[in-house]
């Protein structure tokens, strides 16, 4: 009987103490990078706010107008100084660039989550194991590519080819006198976005997919559900919070996308006009972010800092909003389900 | 396990609709639940009003008002219900013909990437009745029980020999419709997997894919009522039928699939060890349920448990290393098998 209580001992006197250190040096070591991740979070946003708010105080509510200047004669304006004295003006009316951040992610959004949706379901449901195993790495290499590489594609694969064949000459004079046409527009903006974030979508969607229970599925498959009506029905209702998740991640690097942008878009402060037909999408944008990039040269006058920081600011405000609403609609749909998982 | 609302199950309010059905259905609750030891009692011939529950229950899921269309099963309850008083002494009660084979194996062999698994079994199960399953774990039970819906060739390795006939057709002919069978022949899997969605979208679940357009929920509603009381769930969840359905307790969670597998009007049920992971109590609800749906349905379950198999089945199939060593009715099997190896697994010598 003796025997068997041996092992039952606690561990020997030495072991016991320097364990217990080791776990307290490792639970302060995990705290204190978490405190430092907040502090360094919290300043950044502190410095975006400060430097930025001379520009919202000096054009109170107008900021989010659309004014009679264009927005690229007044960040030029911040920094070279207004014509008649030569000294640099906050004032700034941003609606172009807010319409052009809302346009670009919008369009891509729209574009690549059904495209990402049924990408995700061929790789993880439908493809063969050997051709799902060579689009894995694709999309993740896609996921992960820096994005002036796309930038870079785009002004000189696609803007050539949409300049030669989506822009009639004729047209492009009429509307000279408004705005120069070029291939770089809002719709290879839309276009360069979807290549961006849809592999990033894909690789999240698919990756829910694939961990989707077989019990639902061969629980569907018994109830006399063929493998697509399954998918449709069982696994993609599973894997709603990641389609919430992967979605916004994806409108979060679209809203926050610069140098690709900045390059594909045409990168002119012009609102593009409904009336044009669809020439809407040919017309040139200038968002938020690509604005920041565009100017940063001129950081050393104060006037122009503050207004690219006041960008800074809206685009945190956003993401942030992003961020929250995305939490709270998947716990409110788990709230509407009654769920306590 | 079990949350405070079972309690609530027992105390139904009598159906304004269908007196007759649920004062049936009450007295089988009291009873079964009074005696939930003591099932075979429950199933006694001789006691009429546990002889005539399954058939009211038939009648009322045929009655209920649904015009979904729904698949073509023949309602092969009729003939069990008619002539249930009248059984012979010493045949399972649920069962009017004993010759009247509702599924016949025959030389079923089936093997994954070239290891056989099963190697020529031969299975009877007459209408209406229970068959049970048992063996010692690996003797492919589960794999046989998963070749009578086609589920083993989700495996890609699997290869699949001889004949399972359903009504009289092997259902491995070319040109079977697979959803149909599936329909036709449901299955309740060891864990309970109820879908990430709300019970009453779980129970509509099967209604809604075969109906051609998209049904309203309050068209749905009698019919997803009938199941759940079927299964002996509605007075637990009929308050709370938009809430998670994998907020259920276990117990729950299996009856809410049986209720699931009702809904798509099968003529089979398999069941693969449906209480292996679910505490006594529930075990005892859902061995209940089987006795109450045997007789206008045709269950074959796979179980590990002795126990439970003398306790709910009407016929017994012993299966050792992928063989079939023994089947018959399940009190000759458990009681006086014929063959030694049988009799040293029912004596609790192995396995």
């Amino acid at each position: 009987m003796a025997s068997f209580t041996r092992p039952l001992q606690t561990p020997t006197p030495q072991a016991a103490p320097s364990g217990a250190r080791a776990d307290t040096v490792f639970r302060g070591l995990v705290i204190a990078t978490a405190g430092f991740m907040l502090l360094v979070i919290l300043a950044i946003t502190a410095f975006v706010l400060y430097t930025g708010w001379p520009s919202f105080s000096a054009n109170g509510l107008a900021w989010f107008g659309s004014g009679d200047q264009p927005l690229d004669v007044q960040l030029g304006n911040s920094f070279l100084g207004v014509p008649e004295t030569g000294e640099p003006s906050t004032a700034l009316n941003a609606w172009p660039a807010i319409v052009g951040t809302l346009l670009t992610t919008g369009g891509a959004l729209l574009l690549s989550f059904p495209f990402a949706l049924l990408g995700a379901i061929f790789i993880a449901e439908l493809a063969p194991k050997r051709l799902a195993a060579i689009l894995d790495p694709i999309v993740t290499i896609l996921a992960a590519t820096p994005s002036v590489i796309y930038g870079l594609f785009a002004i000189l694969v696609l803007a050539p080819r949409i300049e030669r064949n989506f822009i009639p000459q004729q047209q492009a004079e009429d509307l000279s006198a408004v705005v120069t046409l070029t291939g770089a527009n809002v719709l290879l903006g839309i276009l360069v976005l979807t290549l961006m974030i849809a592999p990033l979508m894909i690789a999240i969607f698919a990756d829910a997919l694939r961990a989707v229970p077989n019990k639902w599925k061969e629980g569907a498959i018994a109830l006399g559900c063929d493998e697509w009506r399954m998918t449709r029905r069982v696994s993609l209702r599973a894997i709603r919070p990641a389609l919430v998740a992967g979605t916004t991640l994806a409108m979060g690097r679209a809203v926050g996308e610069a140098i690709a942008l900045s390059m594909a878009t045409g990168s002119i402060g012009f609102i593009p006009n409904p009336l044009d037909g669809y020439f809407f999408f040919l017309e040139p944008v200038r968002t938020m972010a690509s604005s920041i990039v565009d100017y940063s040269e001129g950081f050393e006058s104060p006037e122009l800092k503050a207004n690219l920081f006041a960008f800074g600011v809206i685009l945190l405000i956003m993401t942030a909003t992003l961020t929250i609403g995305a939490k709270l609609a998947s716990r409110s749909a788990e709230r509407r389900l009654g769920g306590d998982q | 396990m079990e949350t405070p609302n079972n309690e609530r199950g027992n105390e139904r309010e009598t159906n304004q609709d269908d007196p007759g059905y649920e004062r049936a259905i009450h007295q089988e609750w009291h009873h079964a639940l009074d005696h939930t030891a003591d099932l075979k009692a429950a199933g006694d011939p001789t006691d009429p009003t546990v002889v005539t529950a399954p058939a009211d229950t038939t009648a009322a899921a045929q009655a209920s008002p649904t015009d979904l269309p729904i698949a073509p099963t023949e309602p092969a309850v009729a003939p069990a219900a008619g002539t249930a008083t009248a059984v012979v002494a010493g045949h399972p009660k649920h069962v009017a013909d004993p010759s009247d084979l509702v599924l016949a194996i025959r030389g079923l062999r089936v093997s994954f990437s070239g290891n056989e698994i099963l190697h020529g079994v031969d299975i009877d199960a007459p209408r209406g009745g229970v068959v049970a399953l048992v063996g010692p774990s690996g003797c492919g039970k589960t794999t046989l029980l998963r070749s009578v819906n086609r589920l083993t060739e989700l495996a890609p390795t699997a290869s699949i020999t001889g004949e399972v006939q359903l009504d009289g057709s092997n259902i491995y002919d070319r040109g079977t419709d697979l959803n149909l069978l599936r329909r036709r022949i449901g299955m309740v899997f060891q864990q309970p997997n109820p879908f990430p969605m709300t019970i009453f979208d779980n129970v509509a679940f099967a209604m809604r894919e075969q109906a051609k357009s998209r049904p309203s929920r309050s068209s749905l509603m009698p019919a997803v009522e009938d199941v759940l009381q079927r299964a002996g769930l509605w007075g637990e969840v009929k308050d709370n039928l938009d809430r998670n359905a994998l907020s259920l307790s276990g117990g729950q969670q299996q009856r809410l699939c049986i209720a699931r597998t009702l809904a798509a009007h099968p003529e089979v049920i398999l069941m693969d060890e449906p209480c292996s992971a679910l505490d006594p109590r529930s075990t005892a609800r859902i061995e209940e349920l089987i006795v109450q749906l045997a007789g206008s349905l045709t269950i074959v379950i796979v179980t590990h448990n002795l126990a439970q198999a003398k306790r709910i089945g009407d016929y017994a199939a012993y299966l050792l290393n992928g063989d079939l060593i023994e089947q018959g009715l399940a009190e000759q099997v458990f009681e006086d098998p014929r063959e030694q190896s049988t009799r040293d697994f029912v004596s609790g010598m192995f396995g």
